[in-house]
């Protein structure tokens, strides 16, 4: 174990911070606007030892909780959002294989985030399953010793940046479509080769394209545990709080660029009423109310036994955490543009807003919140006491 | 309490998931044992059959109950039947 590992909470955070600033911030408009991976904040995020930072000490890591990397998270988000999400989604990985990879190979791949400061990525999603990530068309094939799966995903995110993919897959070419296994494939085992394009409106340096991906993994790649279950236990409750969190850091950025602006105004007029700072305000408040929401999230998910995570009312919970949220963090952001007027509308300088709003609409339209809503509603008719 | 005649439960009990289960295969393959949900019912799918219990035997299952592991099997489903008959007020 490195030093960098062994670090409190504390010197986790004032590293993430200090990646934020002095890298992910100076390159985001690049990333973005060339649509590219954001390498120089991964280098450094790499080298500042937050790849690791939730693997258990026992096994090199920082032992980081949730609370801690939703932080991290949010710390990156305001400065470079399409940094901060890749962040949360390699961090939702590394949980599934701290809870569920409990098995040498698995082992031995989280052994390597550590020591090689491996960046995991995801395939869950498949063209022609219509975005429901419970069902799966491709299946694994067994040769041997060593599985096989080829899968057309309709989007991975830096799929090629990425140093090992945790995909799904039916569990045999007989299997229904919602027998789904989770299986870790390395980089060195995986051909990927891009099969679409997608110019997206935001988040544009998390480079979400569509693969046809072929991977081969040794049979003890594929997790014990159903897919079905890693969703519900880790994956799902994980994913809403840290992608929550980036929504919340972004949100904290536009409300930093508003609260500049409303103080410039200040210093020349007075500290008297106006309309920019009665808005900042109540911007400040909706974000006040995201941090809660985020904060009760988590807790929640520390306070529920793992059986429990399957029931309706907590599956609602984080449902209205990640609707909520995302909502809000629109609202904030498009209330900062309105706070700044044509200073924010204006492509640069210190009040720009146009790449925070691309992408904080992220938030609501990728796990669209309406049509969350739609299973929420089904999911509360089985809530029985309010 | 009402003496439920335990092959006619389970047959009613296979109607429900033959209606409401969305399963890909035939519910007459399914055992007493069989995992319902890696037999390809989904959540929303769960609800759906937790409530069509409901009418079917009118019953209302306590939120305790309200748990994946509650409809995972015919015999799951009946054991919670049984819990939900004996909670039912008088």
């Amino acid at each position: 174990m490195n030093d960098l590992n062994a670090a409190s909470t504390p010197d986790l955070l004032a590293r993430a911070a200090h990646v934020a600033e002095e890298v992910a911030g100076p390159h985001a408009a690049e990333v973005d606007r060339l649509a590219v991976f954001p390498a120089a904040a991964f280098a450094a995020v790499r080298n500042a030892g937050l790849l690791s930072m939730m693997v258990p000490v026992d096994q090199g890591g920082a032992g980081a909780d949730l609370a801690d990397v939703a932080r991290a998270a949010e710390i990156l988000a305001r400065q470079c959002a399409a940094t901060a999400l890749i962040f949360a989604m390699h961090q939702i990985q590394v949980a599934c294989l701290v809870h569920h990879g409990d098995q040498p190979v698995l082992r031995d791949l989280l052994r390597d985030v550590v020591g090689d400061k491996l960046l995991l990525g995801s395939a869950t999603s498949e063209s022609g399953i219509g975005g429901d990530i419970r069902r799966s068309r491709c299946a694994l094939q067994v040769r041997g010793e060593a599985v096989t799966v080829e899968k057309d995903a309709s989007v991975v995110s830096y799929g090629t940046d990425a140093d090992a993919i945790l995909l799904t897959a039916r569990r045999t070419a007989d299997s229904h479509s919602g027998d789904q296994v989770l299986v870790a494939c390395r980089g060195a085992d995986l051909e990927i080769r891009q099969a679409g394009q997608a110019d997206m409106l935001g988040l544009r340096g998390t480079r979400s394209v569509p693969y046809r991906l072929i991977g081969r993994a040794p049979a003890g790649a594929v997790f014990e545990h159903t897919f079905d279950r890693i969703l519900a236990e880790t994956m799902m409750p994980y994913s809403h709080v840290l992608w929550s969190s980036v929504w919340l850091g972004l949100a904290s950025a536009a409300l930093a660029k508003a609260a500049r602006f409303v103080q410039a105004g200040a210093r020349r007029t007075g500290a008297g009423a106006s309309v920019p700072a009665e808005r900042l305000a109540n911007l400040s408040a909706t974000r006040q109310t995201m941090r809660a929401l985020v904060e009760d999230a988590t807790r929640a998910i520390g306070e529920t036994a793992v059986p429990d995570r399957s029931a309706p009312r907590f599956i609602a919970q984080l449902n209205h955490l990640k609707v909520s949220v995302s909502s809000m963090a629109v609202e904030v952001v498009s209330g900062a543009l309105m706070v700044t007027g044509t200073a924010g509308y204006r492509d640069e300088g210190e009040f720009a807003m146009g790449r925070l709003l691309r992408d904080v609409y992220g938030g609501v339209v990728m796990v669209n919140n309406d049509r969350l809503t739609a299973t929420t509603a089904q999911l509360l008719l089985a809530v029985r006491s309010w | 309490v009402r003496n439920l005649d335990e092959a006619s439960e389970t047959t009613r009990i296979r109607q429900v998931l033959s209606a409401h289960a969305r399963l890909p295969g035939s519910v007459n393959d399914l055992h007493e044992e069989t995992d319902l949900y890696l037999a390809g019912m989904t959540s929303l799918a769960g609800v759906s059959v937790m409530l069509a219990l409901e009418d079917a035997f009118d019953v209302e299952f306590p939120d305790r109950l309200l748990r994946k592991p509650t409809f995972a099997s015919i015999r799951a489903i009946r054991e919670a039947l049984a819990q939900a008959v004996r909670d039912r007020p008088a």
